[in-house]
């Protein structure tokens, strides 16, 4: 199994239906060799992870509910609004205050979107919010360079001068292009 | 002047047009009952503006247009509008306005591309306007949700009414 960062976010509205989904993987590799069956995994992991959201959400009183489950070395946070939505990271490092941080930012801008007379609650968060909100998480993510796996940084701003935000096709192509060159 | 949130403001008037949306079906449909509701809201606006605002009476058109957007959009809206582009003949301008607190969080759909959001300010004026014997003809030509750098909106002055008596003495 290819080893690299995991890191793929994922909304939730109410009855379990994901409303938005980003992996936020940086690395480039990651993206060329990106494994499907992985994936898959994760996507079951973070499903699985619901039942522990709910259980743990009246637990406390606080949206922030930290690491929730876990498998193998895949770790599960998430923050619940306060209209029950979830929000859900896999990730496998550990660094709890970054994840707060970044819930948070990710909070005000689904805030953003949430006031938007034209977005219907608890439906998929589509264009041109939606890529309003993906692109504020990348930059987020950039900003607090906290995940494990170091973020390239270098890749990062070579793709907002073209305009494009990592994992997008046109970065993947590049990349490729990049390899075959080695 | 009495107050609201204005965020509450904003939210109440995405839902109306929201509703309108989805009643009417047909975006010219919508933006015509946008402009009808703000026509409606103009004739009765006009008197609390007069009431409150203690400006002395207009000169002309051109006064009048200033003091719309100046003074109008300051009341009742909490922002002001820049009057530009006066033609030769004084009687067409554009109100730029800097910042509408009634597209906040606004982004417009796919498919809504026609639609004057703030259609409800062009009905507001002439409603305004008209109860104070000048006839305009109001239209949002540039909106920051349609993409354009600012929001500006087109007055045309059509006739200046003239102050008559509304009936006889022997009547």
């Amino acid at each position: 199994m290819a080893t690299g960062t995991v890191l793929t976010f994922v909304i939730v509205g109410h009855d379990d239906h994901p409303i938005f989904e980003a992996d936020l993987t940086s690395r480039a590799s990651d993206i060329v060799n990106r494994d499907d069956r992985a994936q898959y995994l994760h996507q079951f992991v973070l499903h699985a992870a619901l039942d522990a959201v709910d259980e743990q959400v009246w637990t406390t009183t606080s949206m922030f509910l930290a690491q929730v489950d876990n498998f193998n070395q895949l770790r599960v946070s998430a923050y619940v609004t306060a209209a029950h939505i979830k929000f859900l990271l896999l990730h496998d490092g550990k660094n709890e205050d970054a994840i707060k941080a970044f819930f948070k930012d990710v909070y005000e801008v689904y805030l953003k979107v949430m006031m938007n007379p034209f977005f219907t609650p608890n439906t998929q968060i589509t264009s041109p919010s939606r890529i309003c909100l993906h692109a504020k998480i990348n930059q987020e993510h950039a900003k607090s360079s906290v995940y494990p796996g170091a973020w390239e940084q270098d890749l990062f701003v070579k793709a907002s001068m073209d305009g494009s935000l990592p994992g997008s096709p046109s970065v993947t192509k590049n990349m490729r292009m990049a390899k075959q060159q080695q | 002047m009495e107050t609201i949130n204005s965020e509450i403001f904003t939210l109440m008037y995405g839902s109306i047009v929201r509703q309108l949306i989805t009643d009417l079906e047909d975006i010219g449909e919508v933006n015509k009952q946008l402009d009808t509701m703000g026509y409606n809201i103009g004739v009765r606006l006009i008197d609390e503006f007069l009431a409150k605002s203690r400006t002395a009476a207009c000169t002309d058109f051109r006064d009048s247009a200033e003091k719309v957007a100046k003074v109008g959009f300051r009341m009742f809206l909490n922002t002001t509008a820049n009057v530009t582009n006066w033609n030769p003949e004084n009687t067409e301008c554009s109100l730029v306005l800097e910042d509408n607190p009634l597209t906040d969080f606004v982004e417009l759909p796919e498919g809504c591309s026609k639609l004057k959001y703030c259609n409800v300010l062009c009905g507001v004026i002439r409603g305004a306007l008209e109860m104070v014997n000048l006839q305009v003809e109001c239209d949002f030509v540039k909106d920051t949700l349609r993409g354009d750098e600012l929001n500006e909106i087109r007055l045309k002055l059509v006739s200046e009414g003239t102050e008559a008596y509304p009936f006889k003495d022997d009547d």
